[in-house]
């Protein structure tokens, strides 16, 4: 979505457009939901908790200063959101991989049995870890990008995407 | 094929789907419910706010006139006349009421 047409959406969003509100959903919703799935790990609460992160975005609209993306805002949100039902709840959650099976196991170029064993040993990392691998790795944001969503130095990010890929791939390399 | 390889093709898979018009009617429902959350709560404020003031003035006005019952009454008594002498000179000049 071009910069010019996504100023226009929020606008019109802030006024109350229902409809701009949705395609503002519609056009970031994958990033957003792909990121919380990877860090959250059960898809079901994540879906939960990203429609939650763009109704907090919605709400929060005039506060929305322009200084980021939308999309890096709303994964922010979502990343608070996630990050404070987990230590609400303090509960060991069922992690479920239904979404991996969702597309093509050959989507991506990557077998099923892989991205299943990459996702149970993202669940093994500390959560800053995880969060900066998932959306890095992941999502495609740039280091720049996952410092402001994660609210954290751009150095500490840097390192937490580099600790948590040796990690993985240790994990990986003892699945045959 | 590397364990590299692997775990970077694993994490560019895509999590969730590129399009979904379901989750953007549910984010859609979800802000709409919370709007009207939002505005009823909002109307019993008001509400709220409108009552205490009220019964506020009330309690003012009924201990102003239990101070000020003969000033009250006196009042009154001139307000009666005047409204009955403007009545009976109205009826003497036979203006339309």
């Amino acid at each position: 979505m071009a910069n010019e047409e996504e100023a226009r959406l929020i606008a019109d969003a802030r006024r109350g457009d229902g409809r701009a509100l949705a395609l503002l959903v519609a056009a970031h919703q994958q990033a957003v939901r792909g990121f919380l799935r990877r860090f959250a790990g059960h898809w079901a609460d994540a879906d939960d908790l990203a429609q939650e992160a763009f109704v907090t975005a919605w709400r929060k609209l005039d506060r929305f200063e322009g200084r980021s993306s939308f999309r890096v805002w709303v994964c922010g949100i979502g990343y608070r959101i996630a990050r404070d039902a987990r230590r609400a709840h303090r509960r060991a959650q069922a992690r479920d991989y239904a979404w991996l099976e969702e597309g093509d196991s050959e989507e991506g170029g990557a077998p099923l049995e892989d991205r299943i064993a990459v996702a149970r040993a993202m669940s093994q990392l500390p959560d800053d870890q995880r969060a900066a691998v998932a959306l890095c790795l992941g999502e495609g944001f740039s280091h720049a990008e996952a410092a402001a969503i994660l609210d954290a130095p751009l150095g500490t990010v840097k390192s937490h995407v580099l600790r948590g890929r040796e990690r993985l791939l240790k994990i990986l390399d003892a699945t045959p | 094929m590397t364990s590299e390889d692997r775990l970077l093709a694993a994490l560019s898979a895509p999590a969730a789907p590129a399009k979904d018009m379901h989750f953007a009617l549910e984010v859609m429902r979800r802000a709409e419910a919370e709007r009207f959350r939002a505005d009823a709560a909002r109307r019993v404020l008001r509400g709220a706010g409108l009552a205490v003031l009220g019964a506020g003035a009330l309690i003012l006005a009924s201990s102003w006139a239990a101070e000020n019952a003969d000033a009250l009454l006196n009042g009154a008594l001139a307000l009666a006349v005047g409204w009955t002498g403007i009545g009976v000179l109205r009826r003497r000049i036979g203006a339309p009421r």
